[in-house]
């Protein structure tokens, strides 16, 4: 602390007045407050500590199996339709009709030859009906036939000439 | 009791409390005025003490030695005046060109209050200052510190507390002959 001397002295100097001030406090106080003061420091209460307990862990377990199967899943169809896009484009771009026009005719029927379902059967079938078609010829055909056909594939009604 | 003994008691759980009920004891009436200077009325005052000696005892076992206890204690009482006044001022939002009235009539309002009395002039000329200059007067000169000291409690060079003071001091012996 300063020595009250220097205090004054410098009070003397910038404050003359204050200087002969009586510095004791003149606020009102209750009577003997300091006597009676008294700091009660209350003990620190530590709160318990309750420990979570594990309740809810299936829940945990669920959701973890939840995100993997989202994540799996996810992951598999990305995958295949990666590959599908892939091929997708891969076919798209090839010109068929001058790839086939490349193959010689020995290719083509060695090829035609090996695949079954354009050989068997059901193709001896529709080749007959084709055959069996080009044998008759417009004269054969009945009139009211003739008639009937044109009557269902045009657009305006042909009706039979009454003589 | 000297003040490093009352710390290093203290910081042993058997004397503990002795030490800080002597600490108590010690700078209650200095800390109080300190206080009451700044908040003005007593029950916010003896409020704003109990507080202070409650952040003392939890603060310090973790004292630094390297400064003196006496600042150390002053600048937890000027925090909490500090604290304190700045909540009241939020609570009634009093317009800062009325700040000095509000504070003119609190000193008025005092049982003792006696306006032909240089005390009470004294008081009166005190709260025309502002904050700050408010707190380095009464620093200076109700208790007696250095600059050195005062700058450690108010985080400030000495240099400009010197200017603040003698300022302060100035304005209120002007006010004082004026009133």
């Amino acid at each position: 602390m300063d020595n009250k001397e220097n205090i004054d002295d410098e009070l003397a100097s910038i404050a003359p007045l204050l200087k002969t001030i009586d510095r004791t406090p003149v606020q009102f106080l209750p009577t003997a407050y300091f006597e009676q003061f008294n700091m009660v420091i209350p003990p620190l209460e530590r709160a318990p500590i309750i420990k979570m307990q594990p309740r809810f862990n299936w829940i945990r377990y669920a959701t973890a199996a939840v995100v993997v199967g989202v994540l799996v899943m996810g992951a598999f169809l990305y995958t295949n339709n990666s590959t599908m896009a892939f091929e997708d484009n891969k076919y798209g771009k090839i010109d068929f009709a001058s790839e086939i026009n490349q193959l010689s005719d020995e290719d083509l029927q060695t090829y035609l030859s090996s695949v079954d379902v354009l050989t068997g059967a059901g193709q001896q079938a529709i080749t007959n009906d084709i055959d069996f078609v080009n044998d008759i010829t417009i004269e054969q055909i009945p009139d009211e036939e003739l008639l009937k056909y044109l009557n269902e594939n045009t657009e305006k009604p042909i009706y039979k000439k009454t003589s | 009791m000297e003040d490093k003994e009352i710390i290093t008691q203290f910081n042993q759980s058997a004397t503990k409390n002795n030490a800080y009920t002597v600490l108590v004891k010690k700078y209650q009436e200095k800390l109080y005025w300190h206080i009451r200077r700044i908040v003005l009325s007593h029950d916010d005052a003896n409020d704003v003490l109990q507080n202070t000696f409650i952040k003392i005892w939890n603060g310090l076992a973790s004292f630094k030695e390297n400064s003196q206890l006496y600042t150390w204690l002053y600048r937890i009482a000027t925090n909490e005046s500090l604290s304190f006044i700045d909540q009241q001022k939020r609570k009634s939002a009093v317009p800062l060109d009325e700040v000095a009235e509000v504070l003119s009539n609190q000193i008025k309002a005092d049982t003792n209050f006696d306006a032909n009395k240089l005390e009470w002039k004294l008081q009166l000329a005190i709260q025309q200052l502002p904050e700050k200059q408010r707190l380095v007067f009464g620093l200076r000169y109700f208790d007696e510190m250095t600059y050195d000291e005062m700058s450690k409690i108010l985080d400030t060079s000495a240099g400009a507390l010197k200017a603040s003071y003698h300022h302060a001091a100035k304005k209120i012996e002007e006010f004082i002959k004026n009133n």
